[in-house]
């Protein structure tokens, strides 16, 4: 059941709705335009400012804003205007992209790099330079790299294609060194690179333009660095036209702009497809069929869409199938599991009368169900909005580039600022005029070189590497803050059934009043034979496991609710719960003891008797699954502290608890409930959350890192940033040590990305260097990154890259148990 | 109801276990089965009443696999 399409879906733009505190209304809208995490302090900002905002709270992974205010002053149409006019969109927060959109774009943004790779290519032998001796090699390898990126890129639509496309690019490039080197184009070379420049910022680039532009008015992100990178090229090489001096590097200046774009554009598209494969794993997990009831009609049962469905219809359920919708038994009986939606882990025995709530799992029987609550009253729908509530006051993981940027950017203009002060002050004082011409070839030189374009693929990288290592171990990394937060988590929240637990009840104990363990299972496993309970397979299950064959039987009768009467080998055999078999006349005085201590360890207890005397009791509950101990065991190992947080009652949780050796417990807790729990732990510490029902769905996204089993439900999955495909609770610490490596890569991969500049720039800042030299620092922290990252793993990269408009492979399905 | 013991042989694996035990599941009248590898042996507890002996041969020998050897009544 996936969320976009349980909520009614009326067109508008943003939402308002009744706050839970009095007095105060929210919105929700969804934002187009973050770039990176700074962009959601400066929407904090600039909408906390406007009067009557009390609450506001932006998710940049989930790309929504969450704004409390107070009706009475402040009105919502003004936050809109506001987060207009620092320049972000607003659209529909319930939109999920279509499959075919988001292909679309990555196959544009691909045509993109593909163009910019011909600019630069064209560029770079138009300015090569025998003389530099062997740093003449590094634009060749430079081009054979793009060469090759425009091959892999291509490789998809044809090899022929992209053959023919990496040999036209290769004979270009030929074409124009050899008429470089015959020195035919020394008085062409700066036009040529000056409308290459032009041509890749104004029009290949004229998006990242206007991204700039926008961020401009809300501070300073990459794409600005980016841009004035850019701007600083091509300003030197205009002012080179001016000049009109042979010994000046007008065409450099102009292809270094050239190539900060390409890279630019390669780094954008990089991130995209790390965006956008995450989220198409994610979607292939989901049940995206579309939910239908069948509703009973004028005397007839039709299947209809579940929007459709009205308060008041019956629906008919049958075995085994999700009951569609909130409402209350008109006829039938059934067993119902409920352990997603409530976390208690034995089925209910419902009949008429009694209510069902939609998303729980019919057992054996057929239920006629008359609907009582649908849409936005719904049980589902209460927890959806729990979970869009969640997602906005999420908090927020600084992302390590964003972090540099905010230091690293005004240090670079502060140091070009200096550098062209220096020189006209140095100047003036040393020959008492002052060289104006220099300070502005080093203030350039200094903002050339100050972009770091191996910073935009330092982090995609790193995911690309991390996400490969996590698939090979069955666990899908969703989200950035799944890489850069679960290092920092130092408290873990379990949730009890389905994750610690099997979630499905086994035979744990057999008192016998007499007779032995083995004819007491198979008198009991031969009476409930023919019911598919759960509780009765569990008890057959147990007989067929010790080897027990039970007999057969001559007449059953099932009583639901209560047990069974049957007859078994001329003998009258009740089973049932204990109160059943008492009105029945049958003595339980020696079991009672017993049976109470089982029935306080959390257990259900079943009792058998054969012609009117008690045989014995079977004790059935939920089972530690057996790979929980070793898990908490590893988790606690890591320094994170283990909390257990369950919908079932108090004994069972106590029970689990205990046998895992977890000490904080909180039993009988609602759904919304664990969201709240979450949130408060989230005041001390960074929290991880690791669920699989329904009810852990709001938690999940609560928490900084949501963590789902595989075989969840639906929701859980969309809110989790982690999902476990393999469902082995390992997974867990695979996944920390993960995240941890991959951090470790990406701090490695910045450090090296500012690292070549940071060398460049104090260098730049003499005004002694040719622009060229950017161009040496960039391809070489590129390749640097590109070797950390991918140091024996490349095919992790080139299967990303190849993945690109092709149909969807399927993951492997993952194990239910 | 009866519990079966069938000798298998070409079972190569754990996943041959797997076929056959699912194989086995699927079939109305059968309640239980567990098929080792390691045995090279299957156990099931059926209806006789619903599905007959020669049936779950048929079923098993049906993906390649031989029943070598069958016991009616273990314990």
């Amino acid at each position: 059941m996936n969320i976009a399409s349980a909520v009614t879906s009326t067109f508008m733009s943003w939402t308002d709705e009744p706050s839970a505190r009095p007095n105060r209304r929210k919105i929700r809208a969804r934002i187009g335009g973050l770039h990176c995490s700074l962009c959601t302090g400066t929407i904090e900002k600039a909408l906390g400012r406007i009067p009557g905002v009390d609450k506001v709270a932006v998710s940049l992974t989930h790309e929504q804003a969450l704004v409390e205010y107070d009706p009475a002053v402040a009105r919502p149409e003004q936050s809109l205007q506001t987060l207009r006019d620092i320049g972000y969109t607003i659209s529909d927060p319930r939109k999920l992209r279509p499959f075919e959109e988001e292909e679309r774009e990555l196959v544009h943004e691909a045509r993109r790099f593909v163009f910019a790779v011909v600019l630069s290519v064209a560029a770079i032998p138009i300015i090569a330079d025998p003389a530099v001796g062997w740093i003449g090699f590094l634009p060749a390898l430079v081009c054979l790299s793009l060469g090759a990126f425009v091959f892999l890129v291509l490789r998809s639509t044809g090899f022929l294609i992209a053959t023919a496309s990496a040999g036209g690019l290769a004979v270009m490039s030929l074409t124009l060194l050899y008429l470089n080197l015959q020195g035919h184009l020394v008085k062409a070379a700066p036009w040529l690179t000056g409308a290459l420049a032009l041509v890749l910022v104004f029009g290949v680039g004229k998006h990242i333009l206007y991204m700039a532009v926008q961020a401009l008015r809300r501070g300073i992100n990459q794409h600005v660095l980016l841009e004035i990178g850019a701007f600083a090229g091509i300003a030197g090489g205009i002012i080179g036209l001016v000049l009109g001096r042979p010994e000046y590097p007008t065409a450099p200046f102009f292809a270094v702009s050239v190539m900060v774009g390409t890279y630019h554009i390669f780094s954008e598209w990089l991130s995209l497809i790390v965006k956008t494969r995450s989220s198409q794993a994610v979607k292939r997990l989901l049940d995206l069929q579309p939910e239908t009831a069948r509703v009973a009609r004028d005397g007839k049962e039709i299947e209809l869409p579940i929007e459709e469905v009205r308060i008041g219809d019956l629906v008919r359920v049958r075995p085994g199938e999700r009951i569609p919708a909130d409402g209350s038994v008109k006829s039938g009986r059934s067993g119902v599991d409920q352990s997603l939606v409530t976390g208690e882990s034995v089925p209910i025995e419902k009949g008429e009368g009694d209510s069902v709530i939609g998303g729980s799992i019919n057992g054996t029987g057929t239920l006629l169900i008359e609907v009582t609550a649908i849409g936005e009253g719904s049980f589902l729908s209460q927890v959806i909005r729990h979970v869009e509530d969640a997602r906005a006051l999420k908090p927020g993981i600084l992302h390590l580039v964003d972090r540099v940027l905010r230091i690293y950017t005004p240090t670079v203009l502060v140091i070009a600022a200096l550098a062209v002060i220096g020189w006209l002050l140095g100047s003036w004082l040393a020959s008492g005029h002052a060289d104006i011409e220099r300070a502005v070839f080093a203030g350039l030189s200094v903002l050339v070189m100050g972009y770091p374009c191996a910073v935009g693929i330092s982090a995609p990288l790193s995911i690309v590497r991390g996400a490969g290592q996590a698939a090979e171990n069955g666990i899908l990394m969703r989200t950035g803050e799944a890489f850069q937060g679960f290092r920092l988590v130092t408290k873990i929240v379990l949730d009890k059934t389905g994750t610690l637990t099997e979630g499905r009840p086994v035979v744990r104990e057999i008192e016998g009043a007499g007779p032995r363990e083995q004819e007491l299972l198979a008198v009991a496993a031969a009476a409930e034979a023919s019911s598919e309970h759960p509780l009765a397979q569990a008890v057959l299950k147990a007989a067929f496991d010790r080897g027990v064959t039970p007999p057969d039987v001559e007449s059953f009768e099932a009583l639901p609710g209560k047990g069974v009467v049957a007859r078994i080998g001329g003998h009258d055999i009740l089973v049932g719960n204990p109160l059943f078999l008492t009105g029945r006349g049958i003595n339980l005085i020696k079991l009672r003891p017993r049976i109470e201590a089982l029935e306080a360890a959390g257990r259900t207890v079943i009792a058998v008797a054969r012609d009117g005397g008690a045989l014995g009791a079977i004790a059935l509950g939920d089972t530690i699954r057996s790979d929980a101990h070793r898990a908490v065991g590893s988790l606690r190992k890591a320094g994170l502290k283990p909390i257990l947080v369950t919908g079932d009652n108090e004994r069972a949780a106590q029970w689990v608890a205990r046998e895992l050796g977890i000490e904080e417990v909180h039993a009988s807790v609602l759904p919304q409930g664990k969201a709240a729990i979450v949130q408060r732990l989230q005041t001390d510490a960074r929290v991880a959350m690791v669920g699989d029902g329904i009810n852990d769905a709001p938690a999940l996204m609560q928490a900084d890192i949501g963590i789902a089993m595989g075989g969840g439900t639906d929701i859980a999955i969309e809110s989790a940033d982690i999902i476990i495909l393999s469902n082995r609770l390992d997974a867990l610490s695979v996944a920390r040590e993960i995240s941890r490596r991959s951090y470790g890569k990406m701090v490695q991969n910045v450090t090296l990305a500012f690292l070549f500049n940071g060398i460049g720039i104090p260098v730049a800042a003499t005004g002694l260097i040719p622009p060229v030299w950017a161009m040496v620092a960039m391809a070489v922290s590129v390749t640097a990154i590109f070797v950390n990252s991918l140091w024996g793993t490349p095919r992790l990269f080139f299967d990303a890259i190849r993945s690109v408009g092709q149909p969807i492979v399927n993951v492997p399905a993952p194990q239910i148990g | 109801m009866k519990t079966t013991i069938f000798r298998i042989e070409g079972m190569n694996c754990d996943g041959c276990a797997e076929t056959i035990q699912s194989l086995i599941e699927k079939e109305p009248g059968v309640r239980m089965a567990s098929v080792s590898f390691n045995d090279r042996a299957a156990r099931i507890l059926y209806d006789p009443q619903s599905v007959q002996e020669g049936r779950l041969i048929d079923l098993i020998q049906k993906p390649g696999f031989r029943v070598v050897d069958r016991d009616d009544s273990p314990r």
